[in-house]
């Protein structure tokens, strides 16, 4: 006698859009990973730059010797590539991980919401049975292989790329992307010499139809992918949304990853086909039909994993202001493509003792990258303060006027210029020296 | 397909909000006035005065006297200011040639330049290519030509009748010739068939150098912010904080020169964004299509920093000590100014400062 169909995140589904889902991102990663070398990126943003914006409590995360990080890059682009074709896959997630997750953590001013999200994919990776079929493991190990999987596996992914869109959509729902449509109507405005469609690109009703349209599809893809009525039309819209705005905007692979990632809202079902036909080591047969439930631990693990993600996007409420002005929580949040800032900042180091003040401009220590991003990011101002401070010999007072423009707006101050930041010290409490954002 | 109907009404609707005449801006327009009337005269000015003080210093040195030093101070002077106003431009080939440093290093070190005339017993072409940078230039040869004492007499006495006096005017006659040469290859560089005019004209229509406006208009506005930057720093900052003598630290300070420089540098940036003329494109139309409001309130920002220059009356030497409260009220408006340009401006034109190229999201 058969057993009852499990219910719940025991029921089995197909493998197959996870299985899909793994080669896509691991080929994503592949071509991320070759195109940031080939730019010359490891120079440029990790080993030219003399001071790191490291996390707070990862400074001992450093960049290698040129040599060592290039072997790095090579090591991702490899595990990438074991992903893709499930090659001693758990190995390839976890080193994947972990060689990601420390470039990543080398510098804030290289924070990007696709780079956090290949983080977090990566590390789920490792833990899920994405190589149970289509795979080399799977080819070489039989016993491995699966045609079904449990549904919590696939809602692991599925409720983290939602995530993804869902946030990024509730960000959206205010007044300057939804009445102003900024920042996208400055960003449009830069493509107006375009053949064909640029001409249109600097009409302010195209910008505010775009944004209203972005904020729609950001809080509608997911259910419009899950639901099997909207599912071909929501495919051209994911497919249209993201091509357009890879067109538009310099935002790297972000709109292939994410495209990738979208597939997996699809009916599990959805490759199988086509993995058939292709071939790709798929076996139909399964010789562990009755592979074991999810455990408990693993239950609670992705519970806490799935209450973390939820609670982080949302801690920018715990703190004062507008998180688009003062970035607190802004971060890990997936406030993608929100806000226009351009700022600029100038420090002041006074030495009481002399009475000396003299200024300093951050661009002469830091990247044009870290300068930029720095201009704009209360926490890394404050620890560049902290760097300038700590160079002199003696104790010295680090002030800053940074002016900041926010999505158009004129440039004002984002820092009490009266504040000694060597006397601040970057924690998860409000920054109270922070001024209140412009209207 | 019976999702079509559903998404029929928003296709119609967007066909509606398309209907009008879409509003157009002429980038192309703004290029080729930027680069036909504002960006090349001055270095075709340039060139043309920098022959006139070559022809000046070597009428100078063949008969020494106070009207032929006037004469050639005047042409100094004439030859310094195309350059001053051509500096908020100074992208292109002055970068590529690598000539900047060469025509203008300063503050001039006036212990390189009498090494020159110690160590040599003939000054030739190859010995002007051979010098550094502190010991050529248009400092170099300011020094020469007006010393340090505003004394024409004291001038006059730094070419005696002797080799050494003959040694002093072969080394001021390389240097002008030499800042000829520079400034014809500069035009050169700009005019020629192919050259960078044509190619900043035709940025984002067949342009190598510049494959799409935007290319032309970073390094438009980027140039301007590192030219204010510039002024801000080296010009303002430096003289009016330092604990010496603010003097040695003064552009054109052996002509008193210094205020007409900051003013013609104003000049240069106030011709880039109106475009050098009433009604006419320049950078303005750019920032005016994103933001009228914008568009004010550079103009407005450039009218104070200019006035702030004006109020300098008298050399920049006098007011440093003097009247520092004017030289820090055209610090603080130059610098308002390069604020502006390096937030709204660069937000508003979709700017990508220097040249980083980092993805975003």
């Amino acid at each position: 006698m058969l057993p009852a169909p499990a219910k719940g995140p025991s029921r089995r589904v197909s493998i197959a859009s996870l299985v899909a889902f793994r080669i896509l991102f691991g080929l994503t990663m592949l071509v991320s990973t070759v195109r940031f070398v080939a730019r010359g990126w490891v120079d440029s943003l990790y080993l030219e730059p003399t001071y790191h914006f490291t996390y707070w409590g990862f400074s001992w995360v450093q960049p290698w010797p040129a040599f060592w990080m290039y072997m790095h890059f090579i090591l991702l682009g490899v595990c990438a590539l074991c992903i893709c074709i499930g090659f001693y896959y758990r190995l390839a997630a976890a080193v994947f991980f972990l060689s990601f997750t420390y470039i990543e953590l080398l510098d804030q001013a290289t924070y990007l919401n696709h780079y956090y999200l290949v983080s977090l994919l990566s590390m789920l990776a490792i833990f899920l049975p994405l190589h149970a079929n289509a795979s080399l493991d799977a080819k070489r190990r039989p016993s491995l292989r699966r045609t079904h999987v449990p549904a919590l596996y696939l809602w692991v992914i599925r409720g983290q790329v939602a995530l993804v869109y869902l946030f990024a959509g509730a960000a959206k729902l205010q007044r300057d992307w939804l009445v102003e449509a900024n920042p996208l109507a400055i960003w449009l405005k830069a493509h107006t010499g375009l053949a064909w469609v640029g001409a249109w690109l600097g009409r302010p009703e195209v910008a505010r139809a775009m944004s209203v349209g972005g904020a729609v599809f950001d809080l509608a893809i997911v259910f419009l992918l899950l639901w099997r009525r909207t599912q071909i039309p929501a495919l051209l819209a994911l497919c249209g949304f993201h091509t357009i705005t890879g067109l538009l905007f310099p935002i790297g692979v972000f709109p292939w990853l994410m495209t990738a990632c979208a597939l997996i809202l699809l009916p599990p079902t959805w490759p199988q086909g086509l993995l058939e036909r292709v071939g790709l080591w798929w076996s139909t047969t399964h010789p562990n039909t009755h592979a074991s439930a999810p455990s408990r631990v693993c239950m609670l693990a992705f519970s806490v994993y799935a209450t973390i993600q939820v609670a982080l996007p949302l801690r920018h409420h715990l703190y004062p202001g507008d998180v688009a002005w003062t970035e607190e929580g802004g971060r890990f949040a997936w406030r993608v493509m929100l806000t226009e800032k351009v700022g600029d900042a100038v420090f002041r180091v006074h030495n009481p003792a002399t009475g000396a003040t003299w200024r300093v401009r951050p661009e002469a220590y830091l990247t044009p990258l870290q300068a930029k991003e720095m201009c704009v990011q209360p926490d890394m101002l404050l620890a560049f303060a902290r760097f300038l401070g700590a160079r002199e010999a003696m104790p010295v007072e680090v002030y800053v006027d940074a002016f900041v423009s926010l999505n158009g707006r004129p440039a004002t101050r984002l820092v009490d210029p009266t504040v000694n930041l060597m006397k601040q010290h970057e924690a998860f409490a409000p920054k109270t020296w922070l001024l209140p954002a412009p209207h | 397909m019976n999702w079509l109907p559903r998404f029929a009404p928003l296709g119609l609707l967007a066909m509606t909000a398309c209907a009008a005449e879409p509003e157009l801006l002429d980038r192309g327009a703004v290029f080729a006035q930027l680069g036909d009337q504002v960006i090349v005269p001055p270095l075709q000015d340039f060139a043309e005065r920098s022959q006139d003080l070559l022809n000046a210093t070597e009428a100078f040195c063949g008969d020494i006297n106070h009207q032929t030093l006037d004469a050639a101070q005047a042409s100094w002077r004439a030859t310094r200011k195309p350059w001053s106003l051509s500096r908020a431009a100074g992208f292109g080939p002055v970068e590529e040639l690598g000539i900047e440093s060469g025509i203008d290093f300063w503050p001039a070190r006036r212990q390189n330049i009498e090494n020159t005339l110690v160590l040599h017993d003939a000054i030739t072409p190859e010995t002007i290519d051979q010098l550094g940078v502190s010991a050529k230039g248009l400092p170099a040869i300011e020094y020469l030509l007006f010393a340090e004492t505003f004394d024409t007499a004291a001038v006059l006495a730094t070419f005696p009748p002797d080799p050494a006096g003959e040694l002093r005017c072969a080394y001021l006659v390389a240097l002008t010739r030499d800042i000829r040469d520079r400034a014809g290859n500069l035009l050169a560089d700009w005019e020629r068939d192919g050259g960078h005019l044509q190619a900043f004209k035709t940025a984002g229509d067949g342009s190598t150098i510049y494959p799409t406006h935007q290319d032309a208009v970073d390094i438009l506005v980027n140039t301007i912010v590192a030219h204010l930057t510039y002024v801000v720093d080296n010009k303002l900052d430096k003289p009016l904080t330092t604990t010496g003598d603010p003097v040695e630290l003064l552009e054109s300070r052996f002509c008193d020169c210094a205020a007409a420089d900051l003013r013609d540098n104003l000049a240069g940036l106030a011709a880039l964004y109106s475009g050098g003329a009433a009604n006419k494109p320049g950078l303005h139309t750019l920032v005016a299509f994103v933001s009228p409001a914008l568009d004010q309130r550079v103009s407005a920002q450039i009218v104070a920093a200019q006035a702030a220059a004006d109020a300098i009356t008298g050399p920049l030497r006098l007011a440093i000590g003097n009247n520092d409260a004017a030289v820090q009220t055209l610090r603080d408006e130059v610098d308002a100014l390069r604020r502006l340009f390096k937030t709204e401006v660069v937000s508003a034109l979709g700017v990508t400062l220097v040249l980083s190229d980092n993805d975003g999201d």
